[in-house]
C-alpha cells in the first residue's frame, strides 16, 4: 500500500514488485489516520478474521547496506550528518523479519499476535493536535487537486506544526516543492526550502535524532 | 498555423529548432539569454511572429511604448518570435520570447506546425531552474528525452520528472503528439543569485545544444560576460552575513561531485570499495525504502 496524493508516483514500484494481489494507493492519507501510520515503512497485523493483532509500528524486513557504510572525512557538514543520523536509525529489521514468520507458520498462538487489549495498549496515542493534522492534511489534498499545489500549502505547514511525528505528511509535500522542474527523479534529500519550515535533516535532529526517527516494533511480549 | 505571421518563408534543409521562454522555465534570464546569444552569433533573420493576442494576458505582460522619430508613439507587443540561420553544420530555427498566459495547447500547436512545415528532425527546448549550485564552478546542464532513440543518440536521459510544468514541457508533450523528436536541456542557477543574469548558465546551454546539433557555438559575447557576473554575485555574497559560508558549503559538494567524476584516487579516498557517488545513491535507497 502507498500513501501518496499522486498516484502515478507509485506506478514504478508497484510496476517494479510485480504484485499478485491489488496495491492500494491512499492518496489521502486515510490508512495513516485509522490505523496510525507515520512513516515508512511501517505496517499493522491483520488475522483471518479481519482483526488486528499488531498496531501500526515500524516495518523493516532487510538491513539496508547504509547502517554498515564508513562515514569518510571530509563530507561537507549537512551531508555529514545525514549520514550521522541514518546510521543511529534503529535496525529491527532481523527481528521484525522473524517475527512476520513466526506468526505465519504459529497463527494466533504466535507469541507476537497481541490481543485487542494490547493492540490498543501498544498503539500510538493520538490526540486533538493528531486529529485535527489529519483534517488539515486531508483538506490541503483536497485543495491541491481542486485548486493547485499553493493552495495546499497553508494547511500542510499547519498539519507539519500540529503533528511533527508523522513524517507521511511532512516528505510528501517537501518532495512536491524540493524537487526540481526538469530533474529525472524525485529529489529524497529533501533539503531546506522556501515553502515549509522543516526539511529531512532538521526535523529529524528537532524529534531527538535517528534514534527517534522510527516507531520500534515492541517484539518482546514480555516487555 | 493560424497565428503565425510570416516575415519570410526561407528554404531551410531539416532545420533544427531551438526554443525558449522568458518566465517560469527561465531562472536567471538563463534560457532566453542563450537563445539571444545564438540568435546574434549565428546572424539569424527573421522568420515569423506568432500573433500575441490570443495568448497574452497584457495586464501581466505589458506591451511597451517607444517613440520612433522622437516622436511618433509605437506599441511594442510582447510576442514570441521565429528565427531562422544557416550556419556551417545546418540551418537552425530559434524560437524566443515569453511564456504565453493562455492558450496554452494552441499555441505550442503554432510552434510545431512551423516546425512540422519545415520538416525539423529535431525541437530541443532550453530552461533554467533555481538549485543549490554554487556560481563559482561549472554549470551543471541536464538533458532529457522521452524517445529512446534521442536519449541513446545524445547520452540524455528520460525524464522522470511529475509535477509542475511550464510551457517548455507542454511543447516537448505537444512535439512527440506531432511525432516530432524532441528534448530538453536544463541548466542549474545558483538560487541565492536568482535576480542576477546569468551568461555562464545560459553559455553552458549554448555549448551543449551546439555540441548536440554539431554546429559551431556562439560563445565568444557569453564568455566576455561570465567574468562580470561572477564579480557581480561575488559582490552580492559579500554584503550578507550568511551566504558566504553558504556559498563555501555549495563548492564543497560541487567539488566533492566534480572529484567522483574525474579523479579515481578521491573516490578511493571517500569510499574505496564503492565511492563517493555509491554512497549519495545508497543514502538516496534508504530514504526511498525507510525514511
Amino acid at each position: 500500500m502507498a500513501l501518496d496524493v499522486e498516484p502515478a508516483h507509485t506506478y514504478q514500484w508497484i510496476d517494479a514488485a510485480g504484485p499478485t494481489h491489488p496495491s492500494l494507493i491512499d492518496t489521502r492519507h486515510v490508512t495513516g489516520d485509522l490505523f496510525g501510520f507515520l512513516n515508512i515503512p511501517m505496517a499493522i497485523w491483520i488475522d483471518e478474521q479481519g482483526v488486528i493483532v499488531r498496531p501500526a509500528e515500524g516495518a523493516s524486513i532487510e538491513r539496508s547496506p547504509m547502517r554498515d557504510i564508513e562515514i569518510p572525512e571530509g563530507l561537507p557538514e549537512r551531508m555529514d550528518r545525514m549520514f550521522r543520523e541514518v546510521k543511529s536509525i534503529p535496525d529491527d529489521s532481523a527481528a521484525y523479519r522473524a517475527a512476520i514468520l513466526d506468526w505465519v507458520t504459529n497463527g494466533a498462538d504466535s507469541r507476537f499476535a497481541m490481543s485487542p487489549d494490547e493492540v490498543v495498549a501498544a498503539s500510538q496515542p493520538r490526540g486533538d493536535d493528531e486529529a485535527r493534522a489529519a483534517a488539515c492534511f486531508e483538506l490541503g489534498e483536497h485543495l491541491r487537486r481542486t485548486v493547485g499545489d499553493d493552495a495546499a500549502v497553508p494547511w500542510w505547514r499547519e498539519a507539519h506544526r500540529l503533528f511533527p511525528a508523522n513524517w507521511t505528511y511532512k516528505r510528501q509535500a517537501w518532495t512536491l516543492v524540493t524537487t526540481p522542474e526538469g530533474a529525472t527523479e524525485n529529489d529524497l534529500m529533501q533539503g531546506p526550502n522556501d515553502v515549509y519550515e522543516g526539511n529531512w535533516l532538521d526535523d529529524v535532529v528537532a524529534g531527538g535524532g535517528g534514534e527517534h526517527y522510527v516507531v520500534r516494533p515492541a517484539l518482546d511480549p514480555t516487555g | 498555423m493560424e497565428h503565425v505571421r510570416w516575415h519570410s518563408q526561407p528554404t531551410l534543409r531539416n532545420p533544427t529548432m531551438i526554443a525558449a521562454f522568458t518566465g517560469w522555465n527561465d531562472a536567471a534570464d538563463a534560457a532566453s539569454r542563450a537563445v539571444r546569444a545564438m540568435i546574434e552569433g549565428w546572424g539569424a533573420q527573421p522568420l515569423a511572429t506568432i500573433d500575441p493576442e490570443e495568448f497574452t494576458d497584457f495586464a501581466s505582460t505589458r506591451p511597451h511604448v517607444r517613440l520612433s522619430d522622437g516622436l511618433t508613439r509605437e506599441i511594442v507587443w510582447p510576442q514570441v518570435s521565429l528565427w531562422w540561420a544557416s550556419t556551417p553544420g545546418g540551418d537552425v530555427i530559434m524560437v524566443l520570447g515569453p511564456e504565453p498566459s493562455m492558450r496554452w495547447r494552441l499555441f505550442v500547436e503554432q510552434i510545431v506546425a512551423v516546425a512540422q512545415r519545415y520538416e525539423c528532425p529535431l525541437v530541443v527546448t532550453l530552461g533554467a531552474l533555481l538549485a543549490d549550485v554554487p556560481h563559482s564552478r561549472s554549470v551543471q546542464v541536464m538533458g532529457t528525452a522521452s524517445d529512446n532513440t534521442i536519449v541513446e543518440r545524445f547520452s540524455l536521459e528520460r525524464s522522470r520528472y511529475e509535477g509542475p510544468t511550464g510551457i517548455v514541457g507542454v511543447l516537448q508533450d505537444s512535439c512527440a503528439r506531432g511525432g516530432l523528436g524532441s528534448a530538453s536541456l536544463w541548466a542549474a542557477t545558483p538560487a541565492y543569485a536568482a535576480q542576477v543574469t546569468s551568461p555562464k548558465a545560459a553559455l553552458a546551454l549554448v555549448q551543449r545544444a551546439a555540441a548536440m546539433i554539431g554546429i559551431p557555438a556562439p560563445t565568444s559575447d557569453l564568455l566576455n560576460e561570465v567574468e562580470e557576473y561572477e564579480s557581480q554575485v561575488d559582490s552580492l555574497i559579500s554584503d550578507d552575513d550568511d551566504l558566504p559560508g553558504y556559498v563555501r558549503r555549495l563548492e564543497d559538494m560541487a567539488d566533492d561531485d566534480d572529484d567522483d567524476d574525474v579523479d579515481d584516487e578521491a573516490n578511493e579516498e571517500l569510499d574505496p570499495e564503492s565511492g563517493g557517488e555509491q554512497l549519495i545513491e545508497e543514502l538516496e535507497q534508504f530514504l526511498r525504502d525507510q525514511g
